[in-house]
Parts: structure tokens; sequence; C-alpha cells
């Protein structure tokens, strides 16, 4: 069963690869950015879909990640594979923190915090103004040429993406995965079997957080810019719909659910900038009618 | 000393209304177990309405506590609807599916305020019965943020009053102790549930609305409130109304001293004080440890 | 082995645990009777570092465990049930028993590779508690006595010297009862484990247990082999409610 799913996704992984022989520049941009979410709602997936805590400030490590790379870049001049591998090392830190603050207590302190903390970096992003430009955002974030085309940044992103979203499937497979799983069913039990719950929780966390900020990191050297938005509650509030709408108990899902929301949200901007008020509804929808989302509907159908 | 008593008013006034916001989440949380992410939201939509309220009928005359009376009315209604036909449905689910459905009331309703009233900065005048400043002896202060001091207190009275020496607050205690309790009793627990969203919401409301004419409505107060609140109910510990009474005092005495010392970062000095709870005091001031 | 000296515990007023101490012996089937409300679970969750006790020591090997949070507890070796059944109740009977080697292993932090099943170790436990059947049923949906032998399956994964087992016959029916008594004291003989444990049922403590400790409102008013618990005028004023003169 593994194996044939490995299969699969090396398919679809090599399929991809050779979409730059499609020519098309739009086509690119988009799935260039469907990857760079899909790192991004897989991240949150391991806190929300296995660990049971539902983080509202997810946002603030993808803007970390995305901030320290393009400052790293721009303004020391630190050639990239060194500045984002330093970026990340700072968002695991910053993750490593703020998450030991916010797994004291139970999930509904967990929930109030990450909230909390992310309008915070959200608030140093938009007052730094020395280091972060404020609300004008870091512009000129520049790649280096060897990724500078379209096609040639679709793939880097493409090898950057597997490999992570790799990792994170071994990471929920692992025994600190299934933990996670048990603490959520069962905290007292998992302490009482001689886990350290909240230090597992932690782990988790800061592995959420380090792979949110190389999606970040991405997504800057993506627009070549970034704006204090993307640590905004928005930019969390999305993500977190992008992994409820695809399916929290499941993997995959939230890759479904990037994927819709993305192109969705293509299309709604050219149409309304109601954008929020219709994730409300998608959201709400969810809850209320398939509340294991795309994958959970998928699963259902398989059944019967 | 001028300065310093006009700092400390302002702490106060500014406490003393974020306490009207953090004492209905902490009540709404101590009896439904429901953390309302929407209650910022509430207090938001409460000013709008005030707002729009005074603009048709005008300031005086008493007509700015007609348009506060609405507000709390329409976030009372609408908050029973909110709980009667959606909440209501997700009680006997997993606690994820309430914090992200009481979420998705926060995007929509922000949605709903930009499309009724736009993007740009809104404010409501002083009533007339309460402009001007008062002469306090040492300094001369803002009549209406006196007043807004002065509700502050009268609410946190008249919420201990029902708590204490009413039946509706002995079951709401009770509640807050122990769920299953409520049941025993013979108690209409969806009743319960039903009254103390819609009092908690209308709560919220009034807040707004009141603190509308000190305060700018602006898109982004929802959740700049609601974070407020939640770090009133960290530090204070979260079902407990003193603690949120005392963590909306501290928050504002710190905010006023922040103001002063370290303009444009003062809510980091908040944050700080949050952190230093976390470490010592994880439960919060007034809050009951776990599994206790 | 497991020594318990002085612990007393307040509720705002209540005293639940007052003063008590008792000795477990190595090999020992200990049991804890008294009223309803005589402190017992309270008196196992001091043990276990679920409640922090307001004064007095628990030690186990002549270490002390007062003060340790409860997965601290668990590593010197100590394992337990509870009143309440306790276990994962959306994974199957066989990813229950997983997470608990797992946690006994101490491999809960390792994230770089995949978990791999121990196989054997995992239907061993299973085939000790008889669920060898019931591998891939999800825990939720076993019956009452079943879960309570996954329990004991989870406690018995730490390989415990000491077991804690909090009333594991409480709302059995009589045949459930009399199985489960038979599993535990088989197990107990088969891994030398030593066991201390609450019960409601008197035949069931007079039974099999070899030393009996009696308490009445949070404190020990005897403790003794069965005969001579049985024999003491105290217990039977108090708890078998046999007034004696």
């Amino acid at each position: 069963m593994p194996h044939s799913r490995l299969l699969l996704g090396a398919g679809i992984v090599g399929l991809l690869a050779l979409l730059p022989l499609s020519g098309s520049t739009y086509l690119m941009y988009l799935s260039t950015q469907v990857l760079i979410f899909v790192l991004f709602a897989t991240s949150l997936n391991i806190l929300i879909g296995y660990a049971g805590l539902v983080s509202f400030g997810h946002a603030a490590f993808f803007a970390i990640g995305g901030y320290g790379c393009a400052i790293l870049l721009r303004t020391y001049e630190i050639p990239l594979l060194l500045a984002m591998p330093a970026a990340l090392v700072m968002t695991a830190i910053l993750s490593a923190l703020i998450g030991s603050l916010c797994v004291r207590l139970t999930s509904y302190y967990f929930s109030m915090l990450t909230l909390a903390f992310g309008q915070l970096i959200w608030a140093v992003v938009f007052k730094w103004r020395s280091m972060t430009g404020g609300d004008d955002g870091l512009l000129r974030v520049d790649s280096p040429s060897w990724i500078d085309t379209p096609a040639s940044f679709f793939i880097f992103t493409l090898l950057v993406v597997t490999l992570a979203m790799l990792a994170l499937w071994i990471v929920a497979h692992s025994p600190l995965g299934r933990t996670l799983m048990a603490i959520r069913e069962n905290q007292v039990r998992a302490g009482f079997l001689g886990v350290h719950t909240r230090r597992v929780q932690l782990v988790a966390f800061t592995i959420a957080g380090t792979f949110a900020g190389l999606a970040g990191a991405l997504f800057a050297l993506f627009n070549r810019s970034i704006f204090p938005d993307s640590a905004w509650w928005l930019q969390s509030a999305e993500v977190l719909i992008m992994v409820v709408l695809g399916g929290m108990n499941s993997f995959f899902g939230p890759m479904v659910g990037a994927l819709t929301l993305i192109v969705l949200s293509r299309f709604t901007l050219e149409v309304t900038d109601y954008w929020p008020g219709l994730l409300a509804i998608i959201l709400l929808a969810t809850l209320f009618f398939f509340p294991n989302g795309i994958a959970g509907l998928l699963k259902a159908k398989g059944k019967r | 000393m001028m300065y310093a008593t006009i700092q400390f008013l302002n702490g106060l006034s500014y406490g003393l209304s974020l306490f009207l916001v953090a004492a209905g989440l902490s009540i709404i949380f101590g009896v439904l177990r429901v953390l309302n992410f929407a209650h910022g939201t509430f207090y938001m939509l409460g000013g709008y309405i005030a707002y729009e309220a005074v603009s048709h009928i005008g300031l005086s005359d008493g007509g700015f506590w007609i348009a506060v009376a609405l507000s709390g009315l329409v976030l009372a209604v609408l908050a029973a609807i909110i709980e009667r036909l959606m909440l209501r449905k997700l009680y006997g689910r997993d606690e994820v599916y309430q914090l992200l459905f009481t979420f998705a009331l926060v995007l929509l309703f922000s949605d709903v305020i930009r499309g009724l009233w736009g993007t740009q900065v809104l404010s409501i005048s002083f009533p007339p019965e309460l402009s001007g400043a008062q002469d306090l002896g040492l300094a001369y202060y803002p009549r209406y943020r006196l007043f807004l001091c002065l509700v502050g207190i009268v609410v946190a009275i008249g919420v201990w009053f029902v708590f204490q020496r009413t039946r509706w607050g002995r079951i709401i205690r009770a509640a807050t102790q122990d769920r299953e309790i409520l049941g025993a009793l013979g108690i209409n627990v969806p009743l319960v549930y039903l009254v103390v969203f819609s009092a908690g919401a209308a709560l919220a409301g009034i807040g707004g609305a009141l603190a509308a004419p000190a305060l700018a409505l602006k898109p982004g107060m929802d959740t700049e409130i609601i974070v407020e609140c939640f770090i009133v109910v960290i530090i204070g510990g979260l079902g407990s109304l003193w603690g949120a009474f005392i963590g909306a005092i501290l928050i504002g005495q710190l905010r006023s001293i922040g103001l002063y010392f370290v303009p444009e970062w003062e809510i980091v000095l908040v944050y700080l004080l949050m952190i230093a709870v976390l470490a010592f005091r994880p439960w919060g001031l007034l809050g009951k440890r776990e599994g206790e | 082995m497991l020594e318990i000296k002085g612990l007393t515990k307040t509720f705002s007023g209540f005293t639940a645990v007052d003063n008590a101490s008792l000795i477990v012996k190595k090999g020992d089937i200990h049991g804890v009777i008294g009223p309803n409300g005589a402190g017992k679970s309270t008196l196992f969750n001091l043990i276990t570092g679920h409640l922090i006790a307001d004064t007095g020591e628990v030690r186990l090997h002549d270490k002390r465990l007062t003060g340790l949070a409860p997965h601290a507890v668990v590593r010197r070796g100590l394992g337990r049930s509870f009143q309440r059944i306790s276990v994962f109740p959306r994974m199957t009977v066989w990813e229950n028993v997983q997470i608990a080697l797992v946690a006994k292993d101490q491999q809960e932090f390792c994230f770089w590779k995949p978990l791999v099943s121990q196989n054997e170790q995992i239907a061993r436990l299973l085939e000790t508690v008889r669920l060898e059947d019931e591998a891939q049923v999800v825990a939720g949906e076993l019956s009452y006595g079943r879960q309570k032998q996954l329990e004991l399956a989870l406690a018995l994964a730490g390989e415990p010297h000491v077991l804690l087992l909090d009333e594991p016959t409480a709302g059995m029916s009589p045949r459930e009862t009399e199985d489960s008594i038979l599993l535990i004291t088989r197990i107990v003989k088969d891994r030398g484990v030593t066991l201390l444990f609450t019960e409601h049922d008197m035949n069931m403590v007079f039974g099999i247990a070899n030393r009996i400790t009696v308490l009445h409102h949070g404190a020990v008013i005897a403790s003794d082999s069965p005969d001579a618990v049985r024999e003491n005028s105290s217990v039977q004023e108090v708890y078998l409610g046999r007034p004696t003169h």
C-alpha cells in the first residue's frame, strides 16, 4: 500500500516536472504558488490533524521564514544557498520559543496564544521599519540567476517542496506522529505511559513552524517581495481553511485544499474582493456538511 | 502629578471597557466551554450599529443612549439566532469544530461590516450630556471617559450581584464548576446556554457602542480587541470573572504607562506581562490549576 | 519496595487523604479497601503524581517519587490503570499497544524515521490480556470488560515493577469479574509484578490479596495480612459495619 502511494507521488512529481514544456508562464506561476501553499498547509496539518492543536497564527512562521530569507538575501547580500538555511534555523528557534509558551496549557489556551503571538509578530514586522520596511514591505528580493525564470523557479520549488513533503510524510508516520495522535486522543493516558506530552507537542510545533518558514522563504522569492500581510491573521485563516477544506484527518487532504483555494481565489479576486467572506462560507459549509473535508468525501465514495 | 492622574484615568477607562468584553468571553467559556473568537466581532458590530443608529436619530435628546441600547439588543438577538441555529449543532462534536465555527464568524462579519460601512475610519461624537471636561481638582478630565469608568465599575458590581445573589447566577456558577450537575438538577440546559451566549454578546455589543465615541471605528478592531481579551483571560485565568477584571485593569494601566515610555511599542509590554504570567502561573492569576 | 509515608491531601478544607502510610513489599498483592469516599483514588493519584500531596512522600526502590510529574513516575517503574476507562478510543487495540511500546522505548521524540511496528511484542502483550482476536477493533467499540483488559495491556507494556490498578473490576458483570481476577493473578504470578490495587468487591480482595490496607476518612486504620485485618476490631467497627463488644 505505501509502495503504490510512493509510486503515485513520484508519478505526479514527474508529470509536474514536464510542465515547463507547456510554455505557459501563467500555468507555471499558478503551479508554483500552489506548491508553496501545499507545503504551508501540510505543515499546519501536523498540528491540527495529528496533534489536534488548532493554530490561528501559523502565518507568523511563514512570515518569519519569508522576511528572514529576504533580509539576509537583500540587506546582507548573503547567497541564497546560505540565506535559506539560515532563515530556517531562525524560524526553528522562534517557533520553539513561542511554542514552549503555547503548549503549556490546554488546547483552548493554545488557540488563543497562537493568535496572540501571530498578531505580535505582525505588529513587530509592521513597526520595525528599519529592518522590514514596515507597511511598504521589502521589494526587489532577487533570486540568483539560476532560478531567475518562471520555469527554473518552478523546478526549484518543485524540488524543494517534494523533499519537504517527503520529510513531513516521515514525521507524520514516525513514532512522534503516532504519539501526537495518542496525546490528542487522551493526554492523561499518554502521560501515564511515560510520554512527556508537552515536550512532544513542542517538537511538533517547532517542526510545523520551520516548514511553514520554508514555504514563506519560497513565497518571498516567488513574489520577489514580502509584505506584513503575510503575517496577518487572515493569512493564517486562509491556510487553516485549506487544511479543513482538504481534510484534516488525512495527510494528503491539505494538498487538495491548497490547490482548490488557490485556484478559487484566482478566479474570485477577478470578480470581487470579498474573498474573506467567501472563505468564511466555505469554512462553514465544510464544518456542517463535510467535516472530514474533500479527502473525507472521496474516501466515503471509495468505500461505497 | 496632573499628567500621572490623567494617564491613570486613561488606563482605567481603557481597562474597564476591555473588561466589559473579556467578562462576556470568560463567562461564555465557563458555561458553554466554547472559546468565542467572534467576541471581538460582536464588540465591533456593537460600535458600528451604534454609529448607524446615531446617524439616523442624532445624538441629542437621549439619541446616543437609544443607540447603545439598540446595539445590545441587536447583538443579543443575533447571538441567540447563531447559537440556536448553528452553534448548538456543534456541542457534541470535537472542540476543533467549535473553535473553527466561531472563527468563521470573525471572517464572515469582518466582510459584512466592510460591505455595509466601508473601510474608512468612522467615529461618533460624545453625547451632549457628557461632552466637555470635568474638574477633578488635580486635573481636568473628559467627562465621557469618567462615565466609562463608572459604567465598568457598575457592570462589574452588577455581574457580581447576579452571580452571587440570584438563582440564575447560582445556576451559572454551578455550570462553570461542573456542567454535568445542571442536567441532574433538572435545569433546561439548552436555555441556559442560549441565554449566556446571548447575554455575553449583548455585553460585548454595548461595550463596543460605549467605546465608539472614545475610539475610532475601523477594520481590524475586531482582532485587536479579541487578542487583548485573550491576553486578559490568560493573565487572569480563563473562566474567572475576577481574573478578567484584574487582567483588564492591569493591561489598561500597562498600556497607558507604555504609551508614555515606549510609544508605538506599548503592546510589547502587554505581551511581556502575559509571558511572565505564563512562565510563573500558567493557569492565570486567579485561575484554577488544571486537574484539581 | 513502595513506601508511602505520611501522605496528606486537602481539597479546600476537606481532608481526602490524612497522614496515610503504608509499605508494599516486593511480590505483594496488596489491596486497599475502604468505604466510598475513603480516599482510595486520591491516594493513587498522589502516588502517580496526578495530584500533588500537601505533605508526606512516596518512595520506590528507596528513591523519592513525590514531586515528579506522572510521565517521570512511569519511567521509575510504576504502571497504572484508571478507575474510569482510559484508553485511546479512536485507535485500534493494536495501535493502542503500539503507542505504549513507543513510550516504553522512549521513542516518542523520534520524528526522523517511520514507525516500525514491533509485531511480536504487541502480539505477546495482546495474548497476555487475551485480546489477540480484537487487535484490529477500534478501542472505543470494545465492551467495557475488554477495554479494561486493554488498559491492563497498556500498563504492562511499560514493564512496571509495581502495578497500580484502580478498581480493576468496577462495572463488570460477575462473569467478567471472575475472568479478570483470574487474568490479573496469573499475570502477576507470571511476570513477578508487585500489585497494589483498590477494590469494592470484598470477596475479590480477601481472595487474592496477601496484604490489605484499610482506609477510613482518608486515614489508614489497618495494614496487615487478610486474616489480621478481618479480626481487627476497628476495621469491623467502621468498615464491615459489625459493632464489636
